[in-house]
């Protein structure tokens, strides 16, 4: 069990400002990277985890416990929303490196963090082409960082469904990169 | 049930090797702003993040409007370096200001929303701000999130006039004083009138806005200038024109814009290199423009200290492209480096009194990945030169100014601005005998 999905931090949290500070800095993380991962322009990203944290502010008082993983999953299904209601508003199309979040790789070298920010890309622009209920698996999967079960009940379907799609959208993944790996080995051959 | 990670080791490295992660800056603004929201009553819809709202509002729409006139004035200030003397420009309301007819008013420091950029008492005298009023509305429709705030600008055409402290009553007495046209500052009286928790103050920088006539003229002395080099620095509130595009390295003209006879320009010169652009002192999110005139060496420093005299004075000016006559055949890059990206800025912006040319460095702390996840990390250093020889064109006293640095090549510079926009860190050595 995560230890921030504790009942009885989420019920002091609700009047304890350090308890929801705790929180926040628990889970601030793992949305935000969910949310940067759904929309690859820092602002927007950072505009989206707001908007996520301060409706938690507003509803946490009306948030009632009901066992392991019901946290999380009240979070994510918040941010789940603001993603797909900003989905509808128009927005920027072209991305450009400078745009992006920040990675948690960043510490290393410039150069390595520039050919990490490629990376990112390449796979926010490969998860962009599955259907959008795989995206959202794969992204409450790998960066909410929520078990299937939890996702389960953020998207309202049933457990195994959620792992036959995280199945095949890692397969569907897994080829556009080797694919994308591919094209990429066949460009430096050409400019050889 | 089965997991499924191992079946696909690659695309899950791939995953978990770019996991975004939010910004110190932001977790911290983030953190106050919900904490503050957790400490409302929860029958409120008052968002005090989303009052941050309209300072991107503000920053898309004042670009856009002051790129729509310096495209105008662009057009007409085409000719400029074919005009040896004044010329007629048009009849574009140039500055809003309205002269003559200011009055003031003195607002306690606790109105303003805490999440008010910049902080009063560190803003200096005449500086230009917005003051928009952010209400807790009764009738208004809510907004696609439910959220009932209504922001209104309240005033276009605020400068900040000074703080004072009222007795001995703390904090809570500090006033900031405000002028303003009149009709603004009775609108904005209302507001002040009204109780503090229906009606917040914002004030935001007015990016892009020139001062108004009443405004202080600041100087923005904020950079160390290495001997016998012409610098002169513009604040964008001194910048009536502004050529679209203009970057770090890029040769301008520089004219004087009179605003108040007949919106004539008077050519100033033609061969002055824009060599850095930079946040403005205490004023987030205005910038002001470095520029190294290269006229005639033994005229540069003379050239750059009548404009600055005229800076100095309330003069206004255009910053155009230069005619390509005045761009010298050889072009070496410029970069522009915020003093933030540079180890021990201030020593070394110390040093460059005595010397003016560099080995650049990048210097980059590095995790071994295997330690990542262990409790306590030993972080490396890489250290690796990235320029030789560079020469110092213009080097900041404070944080906030940048670093002017003329490269011997493109490859040098697109090495710095690499490491810059990594968020890297630079170590300027100076290299002289």
């Amino acid at each position: 069990m995560n230890p921030h999905d504790d009942a009885q931090l989420i019920q002091r949290a609700k009047h304890d400002p350090e308890a929801f500070r705790a929180l926040y800095h628990a889970w601030l993380p793992r949305v935000f990277a969910y949310v940067a991962y759904r929309v690859a322009v820092r602002a927007d990203a950072e505009d989206i985890t707001a908007d996520v944290f301060m409706q938690v502010a507003r509803s946490l008082r009306q948030f009632e416990h009901r066992g392991e993983g019901a946290f999380a999953a009240w979070l994510f299904r918040i941010a789940s929303n603001a993603v797909v209601s900003h989905a509808r508003r128009p927005h920027q199309r072209e991305l450009l490196l400078d745009d992006l979040p920040e990675l948690s790789s960043e510490q290393a070298t410039p150069e390595r963090a520039y050919l990490d920010r490629e990376r990112f890309l390449r796979l926010y622009r490969a998860i962009q082409t599955l259907s959008p209920r795989r995206q959202e698996i794969v992204t409450l999967r790998f960066f909410g960082g929520l078990r299937n079960i939890h996702i389960a009940e953020v998207l309202g379907i049933d457990e195994r469904t959620v792992a036959a799609h995280l199945s095949r959208a890692l397969n569907d993944l897994q080829n556009q990169l080797a694919e994308a790996l591919e094209r990429q080995d066949n460009h430096d051959d050409g400019n050889r | 049930m089965m997991e499924t990670d191992n079946m696909h080791p690659d695309v899950t490295h791939e995953l978990r090797r770019t996991i975004p992660r939010p910004g110190r800056a932001f977790t911290h603004e983030l953190e106050q702003a919900v904490l503050s929201q957790l400490a409302q009553p929860q029958t409120s819809q008052k968002s005090p993040y989303r009052r941050r709202v309209p300072r991107w509002t503000v920053g898309r729409l004042i670009p856009a409007a002051a790129a729509l006139a310096v495209a105008a004035a662009a057009i007409l200030l085409a000719g400029l370096s074919r005009a040896p003397a004044t010329q007629p420009l048009s009849q574009i309301p140039l500055n809003s200001a309205s002269a003559g007819d200011s009055a003031q008013l003195q607002v306690p420091l606790s109105r303003f929303d805490v999440w008010a950029l910049p902080d009063l008492r560190e803003v200096p005298a005449g500086t230009p701000v917005d003051i928009w009023v952010s209400a807790l509305a009764t009738g208004v429709v809510p907004d696609a999130d439910g959220a009932q705030i209504d922001t209104t600008l309240v005033s276009a055409d605020a400068v900040v006039a000074g703080v004072r402290t009222d007795g001995n009553t703390g904090t809570q007495g500090t006033l900031a004083v405000l002028e303003m046209n009149a009709g603004d500052v009775a609108a904005l009286s209302r507001w002040v009138a009204m109780d503090a928790a229906s009606a917040r103050l914002i004030v935001l920088p007015a990016v892009g806005r020139p001062a108004p006539a009443y405004a202080l003229t600041e100087s923005y002395q904020t950079w160390r200038q290495p001997p016998g080099q012409g610098i002169v620095a513009l604040s964008r509130n001194q910048i009536a024109f502004l050529a679209n595009d203009l970057i770090v390295g890029d040769w301008v003209s520089i004219a004087e814009a009179r605003l108040e006879s007949n919106m004539a320009v008077e050519p100033l010169t033609d061969r002055a290199r824009l060599i850095s652009i930079g946040r403005e002192f205490m004023t987030p999110n205005a910038e002001y423009y470095v520029l190294q005139v290269y006229d005639d060496p033994a005229l540069a420093n003379d050239a750059a200290e009548r404009i600055d005299t005229m800076a100095r004075a309330g003069s206004q000016f255009a910053l155009l492209g230069a005619p390509p006559e005045s761009v010298p055949p050889v072009e070496l890059p410029v970069v522009s480096v915020p003093a933030e990206f540079v180890i021990d800025a201030s020593a070394t912006s110390a040093a460059m009194a005595e010397c003016a040319v560099v080995d650049v460095l990048s210097v980059a702390l590095y995790v071994d990945a295997a330690e990542v996840d262990a409790e306590q990390v030993s972080p490396g250093v890489t250290i690796g030169a990235i320029a030789w020889r560079a020469r110092v064109l213009a080097a900041p006293l404070v944080q906030e100014a940048g670093w002017a640095l003329e490269l011997a090549s493109r490859q040098e510079a697109d090495a710095i601005e690499r490491v810059v926009r990594m968020r890297g860190m630079l170590y300027l050595n100076p290299t002289c005998p």
